[in-house]
């Protein structure tokens, strides 16, 4: 029966992965276009969806407040809908990035001879985690709404700065191999 | 009349596809993968006359012969397609290149003492179906691996082989369910199984007529770096910044 059901999954399994591979988009390959778009998310993340002021309105309290004490319960509830709309969308948004900046990881890495199978499955789990943690944050948001947890706000402000940060150095020892420019250009190797 | 009707279909697309892979000198290109259809194509031929035509009695050994070198040129198509899909890619090709070669090279040296150490036609036969159902099943694992690494590193591939894939993996994929199916509910539904595994076949064959046409080169892939150091920093970076995304994140949820 063991035997049966392992074989039966293979074979499944198989089928499946046949099916996803027919309907598959190609998505973009390696080289400037991959590394315009890591860049692309980076400035995302930094300029459009992390930056402290906007995180800190996203969730305010202050404006919670103000709605509570002038406006209707049916007004209030409202407000909480919308903001709870805003922050999803917000964390979804975040999380698509993230998404972005692991493909030009991989865009990057599949190139190399010397590519280490330990490392790249342990990266894979470390991606899958952080990918995870986003969806959770989604789950907490959806459930909870985005007043909840104040800390939230100050917690999510950092993880933007540590995330820019450390991204930003990953693409800027990339960046001499290439004439990048804002606008894509082709590989010129150094 | 309906099997044998498939049989002779089955025979003139091997027929066409082999005249097409000449034709469009594709057989240069993917020779493991003609060797394959050349096989086929003549084991179905002689089997058909022998079976047929002659009415040879000692068929039966002929077939399980043939089936044994099929097998083992199966796995040709399998490494065809790592190192065509794979090649470019010189991480993920060594990823996928050396369980292939095992599996390969178990395979070549079952199939040259199998004949030798076979007590019989009949354990023959019985060996022969575990030996396929296995062999398929190894196979099905290999390249629902492949397909995962093509997914996850972003690969894309020409028409050529994406129809030599999705042919072979689907014929592979049907048959590895057959053979469990009839393990376990047994020789009932013989006739539908064949005729399962028969058309599963011939779309196959009408597959990779269809996508080995004409050659179809595979896309280029740009490399975004060139040099091999570069790899260790890569991952440095990479990964510095999924553990410094993570913890903060782990506060983010647990406030």
């Amino acid at each position: 029966m063991i035997q049966l059901i392992s074989f039966l999954l293979i074979g499944v399994l198989l089928l499946l992965s046949l099916w996803s591979f027919v309907r598959r988009s190609q998505r973009v390959e390696g080289g400037s276009g991959a590394l315009v778009h890591a860049r692309q998310a980076l400035n995302t993340l930094q300029g459009g969806l992390l930056p402290p002021e906007l995180v800190t309105r996203i969730f305010a309290r202050e404006d919670l407040e103000y709605v509570e004490s002038n406006t209707a319960k049916e007004i209030r509830e409202l407000f909480i809908e919308e903001r709870k709309i805003v922050a999803l969308c917000w964390v979804s948004r975040v999380r698509k990035q993230v998404l972005s900046l692991k493909r030009f990881h991989l865009g990057s890495a599949r190139f190399y001879a010397r590519l280490d199978v330990r490392t790249e499955l342990s990266l894979a789990v470390d991606f899958a985690t952080l990918l995870f943690a986003c969806r959770t944050l989604q789950v907490f948001l959806y459930f909870r709404g985005p007043y909840a947890a104040p800390r939230i706000v100050g917690s999510t402000a950092a993880t933007a700065a540590r995330v820019c940060k450390i991204s930003e150095e990953s693409l800027a020892f990339l960046t001499p191999v290439y004439a990048v420019s804002d606008s894509a250009v082709g590989p010129a190797r150094s | 009349m309906l099997s044998l009707t498939i049989w002779c279909c089955g025979v003139l697309l091997e027929a066409l596809l082999l005249f097409r892979g000449f034709r469009a000198k594709l057989f240069l290109r993917y020779p493991n993968f003609y060797i394959y259809v050349l096989t086929l194509f003549l084991s179905d031929g002689l089997s058909y006359l022998l079976l047929h035509v002659l009415k040879v009695p000692s068929y039966d050994k002929w077939f399980w012969y043939s089936g044994f070198l099929i097998l083992f040129l199966g796995c040709g198509i399998v490494l065809e397609i790592f190192r065509h899909v794979l090649s470019p890619y010189a991480g993920v090709e060594k990823l996928a290149r050396v369980g292939g070669f095992a599996i390969l090279g178990g395979v070549f040296c079952f199939a040259v003492l199998y004949p030798i150490f076979a007590p019989s036609d009949t354990v023959a036969k019985a060996l022969y179906v575990r030996l396929q159902r296995d062999f398929l099943v190894v196979q099905a694992i290999l390249l629902v691996g492949l397909l995962q690494l093509i997914s996850y590193y972003g690969i894309s591939m020409g028409k050529n082989l994406k129809g030599m894939i999705l042919g072979y993996g689907q014929c592979v994929g049907t048959t590895v369910v057959i053979f469990a199916l009839q393990a376990y509910i047994g020789r009932r539904f013989e006739p539908a199984w064949n005729l399962i595994q028969q058309i599963s076949y011939l779309a196959a064959l009408t597959i990779w007529v269809v996508n080995l046409w004409s050659y179809c080169a595979n896309p280029v892939p740009e490399a975004t770096i060139g040099v091999e150091g570069d790899y260790d920093r890569l991952v440095a970076r990479t990964r510095n910044m999924v553990g410094a995304a993570s913890t903060e994140l782990v506060k983010v949820n647990r406030p």
